[in-house]
């Protein structure tokens, strides 16, 4: 693997590692509230990686930490093997963020404030400010003020400041606000487009359903602790399965499903019910669920069997950590 | 494809992304981002540039119409009102109003932390503030010297004007203003400015009615005025044009050379030091707004009221003030700002050495560098 930092002075080596984010134990408290409270990630090299979590999650402020806008309270990181805040300056070389929202000076153009961001990078980033344009579609209005930009654009415009770097991390929070369909359809191409390239994006979202389009691997975070981390086909495997009846009377139906033990909770719904079915549930419980159906005299007409969505899971291991608590 | 791990390599860091120091392109964009503030680049060139321009052309036009009802355009005088009157004051708060700008946009317009994700220097981000800065303010408040400066020179009076008598002959050495009194003792006795304080019972020649020069006698509770003889007048006229000479002497056609350079330096310092106050000021508070108003109330009430009124208990807090440090180094010849300089500080009620007030400026020039440097290193983005 590739290591090397080369200034005119010492050299810097990036430590060996297969993380492009890792941190361990890392604590961050507002007065008495603990934001971020002993998060140990570790996002993978060149993957899309989706950060979870509600609201007031922590997810901001771990991103906060990890770019040095604010000081950790206890506990390690490392950003592309480098140690930060040891050596900040070196690995936020390769990395571009988006922090809350991207704002800009309004009364500059959108390519002044390229410059500026440009100006505070190695001297090569000035080459990128017009490719950088050209790859989120804001070329024709970057001569434009700021102040005239939609959401969506300065959005694009945050991307590209992004890319002046040339980044091999991009840190992205929550980039999906303010943007239509078809922004956001544009923006997960872009995401991908990056991955594919080989940088990795590390994606804070509270849209669980464009993180699942989106990214290869998520963590989840909830009041500032990290619940579960992996690749989404990993974690989604471990969960629950639904089950769609469509039926002649349902109600008959979940009498008859809830005297058996093969499933969890049963819904009615107006034209049927769902069933949850325990991970890893294969096709003969469908098969059994069927004939018991047919058994008691009732006529099926539809039998669907779903992985849970990364929607679904979130509820679920969300709700049930709530339930524990 | 290209693997990712191809892609981890950090490129030379010729940079200097950890020092301290700006570089030229960043100086340069942030000179760009101040430069494009509109309403703050229009009352800065206003108050250093536009309103002596405007007021020293409507001299000149109304001069060249009706000469006679109005007096040259230029001249010592004017340059004294010009400088002391709105260019030193109102240049603070213009250079301060731009320093609490630089200080305080882009934590306000949220640009900070894309600047700080840089991974560039926080130190660096603030310098090149205060050298974009300074960039913009040193050249205005040059412009705008250099325009008073060639108009008071150029359009001056081609005769002096000192305590009411006009067509006095300028730069007389002592001897020869006191011969010119000599010669011209009716003016000087009546016009000259003349005060004593020695016994009662002394009698001076004196300016009474229609101008004529006389003796006026008390004695007995009977006062007697007899008309001045020759010698009589030629001696209080000598008195007089010695009295008066310190205050002839720094009156001028036009502002010499000298004045002129001083003034434009201290001038430009106190421009500096505004813009210097203001920048470290709002990036300790992180804010615009209350920095300017804190900033318009020191310059305009504080230092003239702390500048008048010497408060026995605290006259080394008083000292400690910068504004009154400022009016200490005043250049000779120009009148006192806020009641203080007048010739290095001659009329000051405020004493303190050139010394101190030298440590003073610089002393507020590395403290609020200083403390807006500090907070921009140490504050969340």
């Amino acid at each position: 693997m590739s290591v090397i930092a080369v200034d005119e002075g010492p050299k810097v080596q990036a430590r060996e590692s297969d993380w492009a984010v890792e941190t361990h134990n890392l604590t961050k408290r507002f007065g008495t509230s603990v934001a971020v409270n002993g998060v140990d990630l570790k996002v993978p090299r060149g993957c899309a990686f989706g950060y979870l979590g509600p609201n007031g999650a922590g997810k901001t402020t771990l991103i906060r930490v990890l770019l040095g806008l604010t000081r950790a309270d206890s506990g390690s990181m490392s950003l592309l093997g480098y140690e930060v805040p040891r050596h900040r300056d070196i690995a936020l070389a390769r990395v571009g963020a988006i922090v809350d929202e991207p704002r800009f000076h309004a009364h500059l153009t959108g390519r002044q404030n390229l410059q500026i961001l440009a100006a505070a990078r190695e001297i090569a980033a000035r080459e990128r400010i017009g490719p950088a344009l050209e790859r989120v579609g804001m070329s024709t209005r970057a001569d434009d003020r700021v102040a005239k930009y939609s959401m969506g654009m300065r959005q694009r415009l945050g991307v590209a400041a992004c890319l002046l770097g040339d980044p091999q991390l991009l840190i992205l929070d929550e980039p999906m606000n303010g943007l239509d369909p078809g922004g956001m359809h544009d923006m997960r191409e872009m995401i991908r487009s990056f991955v594919a390239e080989g940088r990795t994006v590390v994606l804070s979202s509270h849209l669980l359903d464009e993180v699942e389009r989106t990214c290869d691997a998520v963590a989840i975070v909830d009041r500032g602790n990290i619940i579960r981390q992996g690749p989404i086909t990993e974690l989604l495997s471990g969960s629950d399965m639904e089950l769609r009846i469509e039926c002649s009377t349902p109600e008959t139906a979940r009498q008859i499903l809830a005297a058996t033990n093969l499933g969890g909770h049963i819904e009615v719904t107006a034209d049927g019910l769902t069933m949850s079915l325990a991970a890893g549930s294969d096709r003969s419980v469908v098969a059994e669920i069927n004939r018991l159906l047919v058994d008691g005299r009732l006529s099926v007409y539809r039998l669907e069997l779903n992985q849970a969505s990364l929607e679904s899971w979130f509820l679920e291991v969300t709700t049930r950590l709530g339930a524990l608590e | 494809m290209t693997t990712t791990a191809d892609l981890i390599v950090v490129p030379a860091d010729k940079d200097h992304r950890g020092s301290p120091m700006p570089t030229g392109a960043m100086i340069m964009t942030r000179f760009m981002e101040l430069r494009k503030r509109r309403g703050l680049l229009i009352a800065l060139l206003a108050v250093n540039i536009g309103i002596p321009t405007i007021f020293l052309a409507v001299r000149l036009i109304a001069h060249a119409v009706a000469p006679h009802s109005y007096g040259p355009a230029g001249g010592y005088s004017i340059f004294e009102t010009l400088i002391a009157g709105i260019m030193y004051i109102f240049g603070f708060i213009v250079a301060a109003t731009l320093g609490c700008t630089a200080g305080s946009v882009d934590l306000t317009e949220g640009v900070f932390r894309h600047l700080v994700v840089t991974g560039r220097s926080r130190l660096s981000l603030y310098f090149a503030r205060v050298a974009a800065g300074l960039m913009i303010i040193v050249p205005i408040v040059a412009v705008g010297i250099i325009i008073v400066c060639s108009v008071c020179v150029l359009a001056a009076p081609t005769k002096l004007s000192f305590d009411g008598i006009n067509n006095m002959p300028a730069g007389l050495s002592q001897k020869g203003f006191v011969s010119w009194a000599e010669q011209h003792p009716q003016q000087t006795i009546c016009d000259m400015n003349f005060r004593y304080q020695g016994p009662s019972s002394v009698s001076f020649a004196n300016c009474g009615p229609n101008n004529e020069i006389v003796v006026v006698k008390s004695q007995s509770g009977l006062t007697t005025a007899t008309k001045a003889t020759e010698p009589q007048m030629r001696a209080q006229a000598i008195r007089s044009a010695n009295q008066n000479y310190p205050s002839y002497s720094t009156t001028f056609l036009s502002p010499p050379l000298k004045l002129m350079i001083d003034t434009g330096l201290w001038v430009e310092l106190w421009a500096i030091i505004g813009f210097l106050i203001g920048l470290g000021l709002s990036s300790l508070m992180g804010q615009r707004t209350v920095p300017v108003v804190l900033l318009i109330v020191y310059e305009i009430i504080l230092t003239p009221l702390f500048s008048r009124v010497g408060i026995p208990h605290l006259i080394n807090a008083q000292r400690a003030l910068v504004g009154l440090a400022m009016a200490h180094i005043e250049p000779a010849g120009l009148p006192a700002v806020f009641g203080g300089g007048n010739g290095g500080g001659s009329n000051q009620l405020v004493t303190e050495s050139t010394l101190v007030a030298v440590v003073v400026i610089v002393a507020w020039i590395v403290v609020w560098t200083g403390l807006g440097a500090w907070r921009m290193a140490t504050r969340d983005a």
